[in-house]
């Protein structure tokens, strides 16, 4: 059931896994290793899920929370079709992630309403983050500084301007194979550049 | 076609992915995948921040070669918007005491909006109808990203405009063309295309 080990995407895993009904069975019947394999397997994925949606805040709180529902959820026979656990689980997390935004801007709300001032959770990444993330836009900078006027615009047409590759093509007068290689070029030159940036961090360290 | 969540996510994938442009079924599917499969989790995550990176880098340039709001803009022009809100405050004043009759809309500076409502909330943000806009987003609660897409939709939905805007210390500005009169919604979206937030404004004819 786990593939995290299997990267070879031809190799892919029957997407109606026997397992799942197994496993929900034994959840339904409070079979302890039931719980812990689903923890296992769903509790780093819902984990990058929430941080992606809400930022790193309490997330193992809220892992937990999420959790907890969904094993109370399964053995109260809400889920019905025990082959479909994992879109179950997607759609648990989905809905708490907007419970938790709905909250966060009613509380926002009434704090405004009395006057409290306001009093929000830090969503802005740690230092540590914010370095990376501040090398990285650097690195982005020289890769677009170092290209030709018209591969850069092809570049800023699809990362900020959202246009898709068959409207950049038709707008720049490109074929697709031109589009696609402007974009991996750039992308293998940023790959590029971070492994040095991480050999040279890794080498000053030691 | 079925879409099988077991199969791993192709590099083209990943990166319409982080960018949110995929559809709700494709994103069902990934976030499906995503939930038991540490090796894509990886790769969302380097794409993550290969695309934000870039968003950055390629809003800096467009900032060089148009003069449209940017974060680095906003300092820089606000002599210029104290100056202009003076001189309008003046030219009020002169109009009020019967001075001579305001110009023809449409040549007037942006129209501010502060807006700070989210769903649920009356609206109460309002501006003039067919006079270009200045929305100043409030994101505090939002988790914290270079930049977000913006869009804004009438009453039934249609889009009226869409971009992405920067954002520093948890606030944004979008420029809006002007509009005709109807309420309209504004919605704040992740990368990864997952709403984040909707205001309302009123505007007025």
């Amino acid at each position: 059931m786990n593939f995290e080990t299997e990267p070879d995407v031809g190799n892919s895993t029957d997407p109606l896994d026997p397992t799942w009904p197994n496993l929900v069975e034994r959840i339904r019947s409070g079979d302890p290793s039931g719980m812990e394999e689903l923890y296992q397997v769903f509790s780093k994925g819902i984990r990058f899920y929430l941080c992606r949606q809400l930022g790193p805040q309490d997330l193992d709180d809220k892992v937990h929370d999420i959790f907890l529902i969904i094993t109370k959820s399964i053995q109260n026979g809400d889920l019905r079709e025990p082959e479909r656990l994992m879109g179950y689980v997607r759609t648990i997390v989905r809905r708490q992630v907007a419970a938790h935004i709905n909250s966060m801007v009613q509380a926002r709300r009434n704090q405004t309403d009395l006057d409290f001032g306001t009093a929000l959770t830090d969503y802005h990444p740690n230092p540590e983050r914010r370095i990376i993330e501040e090398q990285n836009l650097k690195l982005a900078m020289r890769i677009l500084s170092s290209l030709h006027k018209r591969e850069r615009e092809v570049l800023i047409r699809f990362y900020l301007q959202e246009q898709t590759p068959g409207e950049i093509c038709r707008d720049m007068d490109l074929t697709e194979t031109q589009f696609r290689l402007i974009k991996s070029r750039a992308k293998a030159r940023f790959g590029e550049l971070g492994r040095r940036r991480l050999a040279l961090r890794v080498g000053t360290r030691a | 076609m079925a879409l099988n969540s077991n199969r791993h996510m192709e590099e083209d994938e990943i990166e319409s992915y982080s960018m949110g442009a995929v559809s709700e079924e494709e994103c069902a599917r990934f976030d499906e995948h995503l939930l038991v499969c540490e090796f894509c989790r990886n790769r969302v995550a380097k794409s993550d921040e290969r695309v934000t990176a870039m968003q950055g880098a390629a809003l800096r340039f467009r900032g060089r070669r148009a003069p449209v709001v940017t974060r680095r803009l906003i300092p820089r022009l606000i002599p210029f918007l104290s100056a202009a809100g003076l001189i309008a405050a003046g030219w009020v004043g002169f109009v009020a005491i019967g001075g001579v009759r305001p110009w023809v809309r449409g040549t007037a500076p942006a129209f501010a909006i502060h807006l700070e409502a989210t769903r649920g909330a009356g609206i109460e943000a309002r501006a003039p109808a067919g006079r270009a806009l200045l929305l100043n987003l409030d994101l505090a609660g939002l988790p914290a990203q270079l930049s977000y897409r913006v869009e804004t939709v009438d009453r039934v939905g249609k889009v009226v405009w869409q971009g992405s805007v920067p954002s520093q210390d948890a606030k944004a500005a979008a420029a809006l063309p002007g509009m005709p009169a109807g309420v309209y919604f504004v919605r704040v979206y992740a990368a990864s295309g997952e709403l984040l937030r909707e205001y309302g404004f009123d505007v007025q004819g």
